[in-house]
This record gives C-alpha cells, sequence and structure tokens, in this order.
C-alpha cells in the first residue's frame, strides 16, 4: 500500500504533505516561517496564543495553522490580508501587558517575541492604561523568573507534564489574572529543569546561572558533547572573548539537537556543569616541597614526573584514570601505562571485574529501540538521576503503552508508571533465575529457584548502577545476556562515566594491565608511585581511612583539571589539565555512537590538553613512539575502534558464587551530582540538593538494636551524624543516602555500620 | 394570550412537582418505559425529534435530532452524554428551574438521549451556586435509581444507563461544552480547540454528545405528545417551546415558557411592561453576548431564531434584558464587561489581554478620563478580538461592545467629550445614572 500524499497551497507554493499533519508543520518542512509562541513540535498543540492564524481558502475566519490538519487542495495563505490583520492584532494583545524591558532582560536578542514584534508589532503602543504586574517565584537555584514578562503560551507547563513528568508548573487564576506558577511554592525539583528555560519564548524563564551574563549576539558557538553520563549528550557551548586581553570565556551551554542521543533536550547536569570552568582550577604545575606547595615550570615538572616514574620496577605503580576523559587522552595514558608496567583502573564503582574484557561497554540498541521497548526490565537501574535522558525515553515508552518493571533495593521516585519490585541485593540473581525458569529458559549448570517474579516476556533489559557496584555483577550480567540471546530481546548495560566504551576499546587494543580487582582492595597494596588522572579518589571512588594512608605514603602525581582540599594533602606533582570543555578529542557513547568534538575555548592559566603533557612525558621518557605524535589526529589513526563491530557481551558465568551476608549495606548510588570534579565544582547545581537524610526500614532498626530515630552517628572511617528517614519501600538489612551525601561518597555497596546516637 | 409551560414547566404550579409521583402522575417516565419495553428502533427516535424541529437550547441553536445522528451507534467505544446545566450566561436563569422543579422530566430526557446514542454513562454538569438544585437532582436520581427506571438494567430491560450529578465551581465558561468536558475530567475548565468535535473524541477522547438542559427536559414530552404537536406549538422554523427569562426594567421580572414565535411585544406585556411607564430604549434578546437591539426594533419581532437574527441578533439563552430610557448605555456595558474581564480562562491571547482592555477603556470612560480616540478605539479593540480566539468567549465580548456602539454611538460620544458625565441624564428626564448603570437597585428605583 502506498501512503496516501495530500497536496496543499501555501502562499503559492505547491507542497505535498501526509495526511495528519498540521498546516505549521507542512510549512516548516517547506522553508515557509509562520509565527508561533504556544506552538512547539515536541509538545501537544494548545491553538492558544493565536499568533499562527492564517487564511485558509472557503474557511469562515483565520485559523491555527499549529491545530489545523492539512486536507487536499487546502489554500493557505499565511501572508494575506486576513492573515496578517490576525497576527497583527494578538502580537498587539500580546504587547500590551508585555513590560518591553528588553534593554535589561536576559532574553534580549534571542526572545521571540522581540523577533516577531519586528515583523508584527507597532512602533508606538496604543495602550495608555496599566499593565498587569506579576509577582515572581523562587524555582530554585537553576531558572530565574520574571513572570511580569511571561506570555502564558504554557509550553513550561506542557514540558512538565508531557516530557519531564514532574508537574510542577500550572496555571493559577482566570482571564488576565492567569499566572504561571507552581502553586506549593517549592521550587521546580525536575532533574531536567532547564529545557523550560530554552521553551520559554520570553524573558519570563531564564537561566539563574547564566543571569546578567552577557549577550547572546556576542557569543561563538561550538558543539560539543557532555560528559557526565553515558549517553553524551549533544551541547552547543558558548563563548565570548572578553576586552580584557582577548581572554575568552565560557558563557553558557544549551542543548543541541541529536536524534539519536538527547533530542532537543538535556539534564541540568549537562547544562549547568559548565558554572565549573573556573573554579578551583589548577592553573600552574605544582611540586610540594617539604609540605609546601611551589608552582614549578613545565620544564621542571614533567623532568620530575617522568623521573619518579621511571624509577618504578615493574608491577609496582598504578593508574586510576577517570571513565569521563576524551579516548584520545586515555589512549596516550594507557599507552604510557603499558610502557612503565602500571596497573590501569578506570572502573571506579564496578565491584566485580571477572567479566572486565567480555564487554566493551557498548551495547547494541539504539535510542529508538529504548522508546519502542513493550517490556522492560530494569535492574538497579534509576536513570531518572543518573541518565535523565534516557529516563525520558522511557518514559515515552512508558506512555506509548509499555510496561516497565524495576528490581531494586529501594523504592524509586520515577517520573513514569511501573511497578517496582523491592528486594535486596543478594537477592537479585534468584529473581533473574526465577524468571528465566518462568521463560523456559535453563542456564548450564544453574539450578533453578522458587521465587515469582512475573515479569512475562521482557524486550529490553536495562542493567543500571546497582548491577555496576553489585558483588555478582558478572553473575547478574551474565544471566541477562544469556536470556537476552535466548529470547531476541535488547540489552542495555549503562556504564559509569561518559567514555567507559570508548577507554574499553583502546584498552583492549593497547592490550593493557587492566586491574582485576575492585580499586578498594588494589590500592591497598604497597604501590610506589600512584597517577590519577581527572580523578578525586575521596569521591571517585570507595574511599576509607586505608586509601588514604596509602595515597598520602605513596608519590602521587595528579594530572588534573581542579583541586580538591584532600588533593593538597596526598599529591606530591600536580599538572594542571585542559577542562572537558577546553579539550578536543572523541568519545564513544554505551550505545556505539562514536562522536568526535572539537576545544571550545582555550586552556585556562597554564594549562593544556591532556594528550600534550602525556607526549611530552612519553619523549621524556625514551619512548620513540610518542615522539612520532604530532596532532590529534595522529592520535585518532592509531587508534582503531574496530572493536565496535563485533560489540557486545559475551561472558558465561560456570557457577554462581554465593552472595556475601552482611549485616547492613550501603545501596547509595553514587551521588548523580558528585559524578565528576567538574559536576562537583558546579555550585549551582550542588545547591539543588537536599538535606542529607539515611532511609533505613523499621525492622532493619530492630535488628540492629538501634532506638534513637533522631540522628544517629554513622561508622565509616569517619563519625557522622544523619537524620533516619524511616521507610517501608526499603529492603531489609539494606541503607540507602538520599538528598546532599557527596561527603560520604565512600561507601557504594559496601557493608556500613550504624550505632546510636549520643 | 399565549398558553404558559407547556413543556419544560409541564405540572411546575404543584407544590412537589419535584417528586417522583407528582412527576409519575402526569404522565412521566411513559416515554422511557415505552422505549424500555419497545426497544424503539434508536434511528426512529432521531427522525421523531428532527420532525419536532426542536434545536439547542443552550444558546448555539444547533438541531438536536442532527446532533444526535453525528454519534455513531456502533462504534464500540464507551460514550458519554452531558448535561450542560451550568446556566451562566447573565440574564438567564431558565434551567434552574427545572432543575429544581421538574428534575425528573431532565433525568428522563437524558436516559432517552443516553440510549439513543449507547451511552451508558451521562453526567449532569451544574454550576457550582446550584446547591438547592443538585440536591433536588439527586434527591430525583436516588428515587428513579429505586423505582428501577435509572441506573443498570433498567425495567429490566437489560439497557443501562448511569447518571452522575456533578456540581462546578462557579465559572462561566465551564458552560462552553468543551471546557465543561476538561472540568469534568479534573482539568481547569479551558475550551478545547474544535476539531475533533465532542461527537468524535469528547470526555476523556470518547465520543459524547453535550445538550442542553432545557434540550433534555423537552424530549421527553416530545415523545409523548408527538413530534407534530411539538413542531405546531412554535414556528415553521422554529419547533416547540422555548423559555424565556424577562429581566431588567420591567414590572414583573420572570420566567415564561411561551410557544416560540410569540411575538415580543407579548412577552414584554407577560412581564408586566416597562417599568413605571418609561419608554422602551433597548433590548438584548438572548443573554448578555448577543447584540443589544433599539427599541424600535423589536416593535414587531418575534421571538424565535429566525426573527431575532434577522433583526440582528440571536435568540442566544433566551435571556431577555429589558433596558428603559434611563439606562446609561456605556455605563451597561462597563458592568458587562467587568463581568467578562472576570470571566475569560486566560487560555487565549485576544480573550486574555482583550477582555481587560476593553474593560479598562470602558471604565476610563466612566471616570471620564478616556481619550478623545476612545470609542474608535474601543470598537477596534472589540473587533480585534471577534474570531480569533478557540471558543465563542471572543465573540461574547466584541458582539456587545460593537452593537452597543453602532446603535448608540451618541452616548458614546458623549460620555468622552463630557469626561463622564452621563448621556442619559443631560437628556432623559428623570435619568439618575449611577456609578452602576441600569441594574443597580437605586436606579431601578429612582424616578
Amino acid at each position: 500500500m502506498t501512503e496516501q500524499v495530500l497536496t496543499v497551497k501555501i502562499d503559492g507554493k505547491t507542497l505535498s504533505c501526509k495526511p495528519g499533519q498540521s498546516i505549521i508543520e507542512v510549512a516548516d518542512q517547506n522553508g515557509i516561517f509562520i509565527p508561533r509562541f504556544c506552538y512547539h513540535k515536541s509538545l501537544s498543540v494548545v491553538a492558544s496564543c493565536r499568533m499562527c492564524l492564517v487564511e485558509v481558502e472557503r474557511a469562515p475566519k483565520a485559523l491555527p495553522a499549529c491545530a489545523t490538519p492539512v486536507a487536499d487542495g487546502m489554500v493557505i495563505k499565511s501572508q494575506s490580508k486576513i492573515a496578517r490583520q490576525a497576527q497583527k492584532a494578538v502580537m498587539e494583545f500580546l504587547l500590551i501587558n508585555h513590560p518591553l524591558d528588553c534593554p535589561i532582560c536576559d532574553q534580549g536578542g534571542e526572545c521571540e517575541l522581540q523577533d516577531l514584534s519586528m515583523g508584527y508589532g507597532q512602533s508606538e503602543s496604543s495602550f495608555y492604561q496599566s499593565k498587569r504586574a506579576v509577582k515572581d517565584e523562587d524555582l530554585g537555584p537553576l531558572i530565574a523568573t520574571n513572570m511580569t514578562r511571561c506570555i502564558h503560551c504554557t509550553r513550561c507547563v506542557r514540558f512538565g507534564r508531557e516530557i519531564a513528568g514532574t508537574p510542577e508548573l500550572g496555571a493559577v487564576g482566570r482571564g488576565g489574572h492567569m499566572e504561571i506558577g507552581t502553586f506549593l511554592k517549592q521550587g521546580v525539583q525536575s532533574e531536567v529543569s532547564g529545557n523550560m528555560i530554552d521553551l520559554c519564548p520570553v524573558g519570563a524563564l531564564t537561566s539563574k546561572p547564566f543571569k546578567y551574563q552577557g549577550r547572546s549576539w556576542g557569543f561563538g558557538s561550538h558543539s560539543h558533547m557532555s560528559a557526565h553520563d553515558c549517553l553524551g549528550s549533544h551541547l552547543s557551548v558558548h563563548t565570548q572573548v572578553t576586552n580584557v586581553g582577548k581572554e575568552q570565556r565560557l558563557m553558557r551551554v544549551l542543548p543541541k539537537e541529536s536524534h539519536h542521543v538527547n533530542g532537543t533536550w538535556l539534564s541540568d547536569r549537562d547544562r549547568f556543569s559548565y558554572t565549573a570552568n573556573e573554579q578551583n582550577r589548577i592553573l600552574k604545575p605544582m611540586f610540594k616541597k617539604q609540605g609546601n606547595w611551589i608552582e614549578v615550570s613545565w620544564q621542571e615538572a614533567l623532568t620530575l614526573a617522568a623521573k619518579k616514574l621511571s624509577e618504578l620496577k615493574m608491577g609496582q605503580g598504578q593508574l586510576l584514570l577517570s571513565p569521563s576523559v576524551s579516548t584520545e587522552e586515555g589512549y596516550m595514558a594507557m599507552k604510557l601505562a603499558v610502557h612503565l608496567g602500571l596497573e590501569t583502573c578506570f572502573s571506579m564503582l564496578k565491584q566485580d571485574l571477572k567479566d572486565q574484557f567480555s564487554g566493551v561497554g557498548v551495547s547494541q540498541i539504539t535510542m529508538h529501540d529504548v522508546k519502542q521497548a513493550k517490556n522492560i526490565v530494569m535492574i538497579g537501574s534509576n536513570p531518572k538521576v543518573h541518565q535523565p535522558i534516557l529516563g525520558l525515553a522511557i518514559r515515552q515508552a512508558q506512555l506509548a503503552g509499555a510496561k516497565v518493571e524495576h528490581l531494586t533495593a529501594s523504592g524509586l521516585t520515577l517520573n513514569y508508571q511501573a511497578t517496582q519490585l523491592i528486594a535486596h541485593p543478594r537477592l537479585w540473581v534468584n529473581h533473574l533465575l526465577s524468571h528465566a525458569q518462568s521463560q523456559n529458559i535453563a542456564f548450564e549448570g544453574i539450578k533453578s529457584v522458587n521465587t515469582e517474579v512475573g515479569w512475562g516476556q521482557v524486550d529490553l533489559w536495562v542493567l543500571g548502577e546497582g548491577v555496576l557496584m553489585h558483588p555478582q555483577g558478572s553473575e547478574i550480567r551474565s544471566l541477562v545476556s544469556q536470556m537476552v540471546q535466548a529470547t531476541g530481546a535488547k540489552l542495555l548495560i549503562l556504564t559509569e562515566g561518559s567514555n567507559t566504551a570508548g577507554l574499553s576499546i583502546v584498552a583492549k587494543e593497547l592490550d593493557v594491565n587492566l586491574s582485576d580487582r575492585p580499586y578498594l582492595q588494589k590500592i591497598g597494596i604497597h604501590s610506589e608511585a600512584i597517577w590519577l588522572h581527572q580523578t578525586h579518589p575521596e569521591f571517585d571512588i570507595p574511599f576509607n581511612e586505608t586509601i588514604y594512608h596509602q595515597l598520602k605514603k605513596s608519590f602521587v602525581v595528579a594530572t588534573s583539571s581542579f583541586w580538591s582540599d584532600q588533593m593538597k594533602e596526598y599529591a606530591d606533582l600536580v599538572l594542571p589539565i585542559a577542562s572537558h570543555y577546553e579539550t578536543s578529542g572523541t568519545q564513544v557513547n554505551v550505545m556505539g555512537h562514536v562522536q568526535s568534538y572539537q576545544a571550545a575555548l582555550m586552556p585556562l592559566g597554564e594549562s593544556r590538553p591532556a594528550w600534550k603533557v602525556f607526549k611530552v612525558l612519553g619523549q621524556l621518557l625514551g619512548k620513540t613512539d610518542f615522539s612520532e605524535i604530532e596532532a590529534l589526529s595522529d592520535i585518532q589513526q592509531l587508534m582503531k575502534l574496530s572493536v565496535l563491530s563485533h560489540a557486545g557481551y559475551d561472558y558465561k558465568v560456570d557457577q554462581l558464587r554465593p552472595a556475601n551476608q552482611v549485616s547492613l549495606l550501603n545501596i547509595s548510588a553514587k551521588h548523580p551530582m558528585a559524578c565528576d570534579a567538574q559536576v562537583r565544582h558546579a555550585e549551582p547545581l550542588q545547591n539543588t540538593m537536599d538535606q542529607l537524610r539515611v532511609r533505613i526500614s523499621e525492622q532493619t532498626l530492630q535488628s540492629l538494636d538501634i532506638h534513637s530515630r533522631k540522628t544517629v552517628v554513622l561508622f565509616s572511617g569517619a563519625f557522622s551524624e544523619v537524620l533516619l528517614d524511616i521507610s517501608h519501600d526499603i529492603a531489609d538489612g539494606c541503607i540507602e543516602f538520599v538528598g546532599d551525601y557527596r561527603e560520604l561518597a565512600g561507601s557504594w555497596l559496601q557493608e556500613i555500620e550504624l550505632g546510636n546516637g549520643a | 394570550m399565549s398558553q404558559l409551560n407547556q413543556v419544560c414547566y409541564r405540572g411546575i404550579e404543584r407544590e412537589d412537582s419535584y417528586t417522583l409521583a407528582a412527576y409519575q402522575a402526569i404522565g412521566g417516565y411513559s416515554a422511557w418505559r415505552k422505549i424500555l419495553e419497545e426497544k424503539t428502533d434508536r434511528n426512529q427516535i432521531i427522525e421523531v425529534i428532527k420532525a419536532s424541529g426542536l434545536k439547542g437550547r443552550g444558546g448555539a441553536g444547533f438541531s438536536t435530532g442532527l446532533k444526535w445522528s453525528f454519534v455513531d451507534k456502533n462504534n464500540p467505544k464507551q460514550k458519554f452524554l452531558v448535561c450542560n446545566s451550568d446556566e451562566g450566561e447573565p440574564g438567564t436563569c431558565k434551567d434552574t428551574l427545572i432543575l429544581s422543579k421538574n428534575p425528573h422530566q431532565l433525568l428522563e430526557g437524558m436516559a432517552i438521549c443516553a440510549y439513543v446514542m449507547g451511552a451508558t454513562k451521562a453526567y449532569n454538569y451544574m454550576r457550582g451556586e446550584f446547591f438547592l438544585q443538585y440536591q433536588r437532582c439527586e434527591q430525583a436520581l436516588n428515587d428513579a435509581i429505586s423505582a428501577g427506571l435509572l441506573g443498570k438494567n433498567c425495567l429490566g430491560t437489560g439497557v443501562d444507563v448511569e447518571i452522575f450529578n456533578i456540581l462546578g465551581a462557579g465559572s462561566y465558561i465551564v458552560g462552553e461544552e468543551t471546557a465543561m468536558l476538561e472540568s469534568l475530567e479534573g482539568k481547569r475548565a479551558q475550551p478545547r480547540y474544535k476539531p475533533p468535535f465532542p461527537a468524535v473524541s469528547g470526555l476523556y477522547g470518547m465520543p459524547t454528545i453535550i445538550n442542553n438542559t432545557e434540550t433534555l427536559a423537552s424530549v421527553p414530552v416530545i415523545l409523548e405528545k408527538g413530534a407534530e404537536w411539538f413542531a405546531q406549538l412554535g414556528t415553521k422554523g422554529s419547533g416547540g417551546t422555548k423559555i424565556f427569562c424577562v429581566s431588567g426594567h420591567v414590572n414583573q421580572p420572570g420566567v415564561f415558557e411561551v410557544p416560540m414565535g410569540i411575538a415580543f411585544s407579548e412577552l414584554l406585556e407577560m412581564a408586566g411592561g416597562v417599568r413605571k411607564g418609561r419608554k422602551l430604549k433597548a433590548v438584548i434578546p438572548g443573554g448578555t453576548s448577543m447584540r443589544i437591539l433599539s427599541a424600535n426594533k423589536t416593535l414587531s419581532m418575534r421571538m424565535d431564531y429566525e426573527d431575532i437574527a434577522k433583526m440582528g441578533s440571536a435568540l442566544g439563552s433566551g435571556g431577555v434584558i429589558i433596558m428603559d430610557d434611563s439606562t446609561c448605555m456605556v455605563q451597561a456595558l462597563c458592568h458587562m464587561m467587568r463581568f467578562y474581564e472576570e470571566e475569560s480562562c486566560g487560555q487565549c491571547t485576544p480573550c486574555r489581554e482583550g477582555s481587560g482592555w476593553v474593560y479598562k477603556i470602558l471604565k476610563d470612560m466612566v471616570s471620564g478620563k478616556a481619550r478623545p480616540d476612545a470609542v474608535e478605539q474601543l470598537y477596534t479593540v472589540a473587533k480585534k478580538i471577534e474570531g480569533r480566539t478557540i471558543c465563542a468567549f471572543g465573540e461574547a465580548i466584541s458582539w456587545p461592545v460593537t452593537s452597543f456602539i453602532d446603535t448608540f454611538r451618541e452616548e458614546f460620544d458623549y460620555i468622552v467629550a463630557n469626561q463622564g458625565k452621563s448621556w442619559v441624564e443631560s437628556q432623559v428626564a428623570g435619568a439618575h445614572a449611577r456609578a452602576f448603570g441600569w441594574h443597580a437597585k437605586d436606579n431601578r428605583d429612582a424616578s
């Protein structure tokens, strides 16, 4: 059957289109501009701003182009007298109560109302009465409000209701007294709230961190990628050359439309992490001499680093690499590590590395597959928090009718409907086995169990942080991948950082000596020198006193963009590295998209792109193959991302290890707002966190013989007092931190102790 | 004089007219019983309603039989009937009496309509202020369910008609049919853009028919007495009776159910004529949203859809507002526009912004602060709203403003030129135009 094609005429142009399309869609596809405010291609149509009124032949009055479906033979005039009169009338109505404070409005220069008023407005107002004024509301640290400017297009309201699934904004009051607000006055909590700033056609909702920072017309725009989750959203990074010294400044980050990753949206974390770019940066090479930090030249610093590293005997040093660095950077670092015989680790969270090389961190799946899935099972995953863009896709699938099930250790606050199976992590393998049994899938040598899960025929499995941190992670990954092979379902194994996939591929190519045990155990053993690249162990790995003392004892070379307080104590030599936005490179996301980007601005101070630093270091160490590398493209030619073509997961467990019995398990994942140094230094994002609380079940408290409900002392190397939140939806024997638990970073899926408060 | 109260108000002279016993005593529920017993063909009922010439009594005057035929009875989806008892149009107070005095007839009409369209669920949406009416309807509904007439398996025939009485929260715009659907769904009462029309996608996206209270209450009598009887009550184009709510400057304001096409002069006479022998100045024949007519146009006017339309206004909801020669038209309009400014839902731009602007200009006129070009501006602003909004609220603002200015231009010019001084005060003996004009008690009692 061929698809029906309609023919319409817009402004004299004969166009073909599909039934069901609206006039504005057809016009947009063919480059005919019809003015609009409330219409947005990703949101529902409300036809309320009336700006897109057009003349349709044989219709008694002007019709809204956004809500009028095309019909065969329709003749549409968007510039006729009737249409222009209607559009001008609407513009006049919109402007009478608008403050027209463009000179002091942040939206000035990129305001849809301002732009369209040039074409449809009058130069003089005939409205002389007093204008409406609306009280502003505090929407939190990310969104600045000036609601007097609001034109009631309700894009923000519809975004919350339809896309984000957190209907926090709404209209209150009628007629000219209608106001957009939260009603509850508790601010906006959504993890993707920044998109409302983009959607707002006027200056009612603007970016708080960007408030009064600059005018968009002076900005340079650079395509870039986000580095805070394994999806890698596409960014448009805006920079400005300041008058003084022609220095470049990072002004803001906006989403760049991409069909296969983020669509038109962006998570708040990706949007506002730029604010860290000038915070607490390491600007010069520094060396700690008898406990005091002194500035040294690059020459001295590199010579010193080379000397210290070359003194190492094979197997006596370690490289700890952030999983969010570019593939080129990782390639150079690991090449150096291979030469020096350093043991390398870029899996910060993974507890179980038995299946280290069985998958390259790439899942054979697309975002489209996620949105099309019909029965999704998510194990230990909370994408709303950790991969917000994936969370939106899951929500879209659910709205389209998909069944979503979570296997989790504690109840999740989700923005879509899902059933949650709350179970202690040590029971997860059992649940998988019973599911397999119900689907008649047999595993060689593994006995089945008797529990009920009732997931039915699953067509998409998502394994999240809970599996990454799980001591039986390789068992879970293996069982699920075998079921996937048996049923033809899709599998998405979420990885840490933004470039685990890229780093895994080059690590495999270089045959790197990857650490086979969790870093927590590894770092405890005697190590002469430790090289930290873009990591702060106190935040990035499960941390404890032992590790801290080991770090203090070893010679620590830190190649990093940001300082941390503890780094000043344990590091011995720091080399300033360009930040993510100052770096060119390539990232491979969890779905296998290879994407290169160019630096958006020059590195701050004396910091340099990491690959250059590693190249010189290699040369100083006398490695000839480093001298041949002259440019980033040389590295790109050396790395073969060919492994991608047979990406996937191919590890098979032959027997199950028994789950560890621990009395109290910490099930908190690494805090999303502490995922890397860049995010940790972004003040607006840090301010979005609530007060620290601890979720625990009544039964668990009783079994631990704890009676004090208000404060409890937590023993985990350090003492902390925390508020208890007695919850019903958390598995017994588990404890979870919520709110601001950055400081308690070091104990994911570890046994933890709890005692009565003073 | 024409016979009163033959259809919707039949039997309301009885003190207990709202009880099941009283209603059945005058033949109530006989049409519904007959349908249930005979399993009357649905198309046959539609044909009867079409032949009766019954038109929607809410204001738009669309053929009821035709509307009923739009819903595909074989559509497997859940279908809904909604009775619009919101009655918010200023000057209208007809449905309230049906709800409080004759609720069973409305329920019977709803049951028949629901049967015809194949709806098993029907909602009777009353405005928030109708508390007594709501109680009467609830009582009636419970009695009818107890008697087996309504609810599941009516009279053991397997026909389900579940009716629910709903009390709104007191907004004017919820009387717009699609806004009513939004409100029923628990959302803000904001009209939807049409198409799709409710008959295709209405309540919860299902096929829905929305009829006015008076329309539905007329149905049982039509089926009892026949389409012909009903049609001959009225005129050729407009069958049946119509309830007119005569208010304003008359001696005996009241609600009158009279045959369609009655002479305006006769209706005025029923209401006791213009108060205290004053001269008739103007008439709004169908609620404040309709255009105003000067007295001379109404002299020979007949009260039916066609004749009023010929005069340049519309029958609307039947709220007939009489104004005598002491009325200051600017103040009257200002007062009306205050209502519309308050009641605009705020959804679409021309209405949200325009309603306030129109009111502000009128307030300036009345208080003497208007600019010389204010009348011109008022007219253009009203014209800019018309035809550019989602629902008919735009017209409800625009039509009164433009018709008031067209008909009484000199009064507007006068008040602007004389810093808020009213034309009637200077021209008409005994007229005391006060701040709130024509409606205020002190003004009505003056002279």
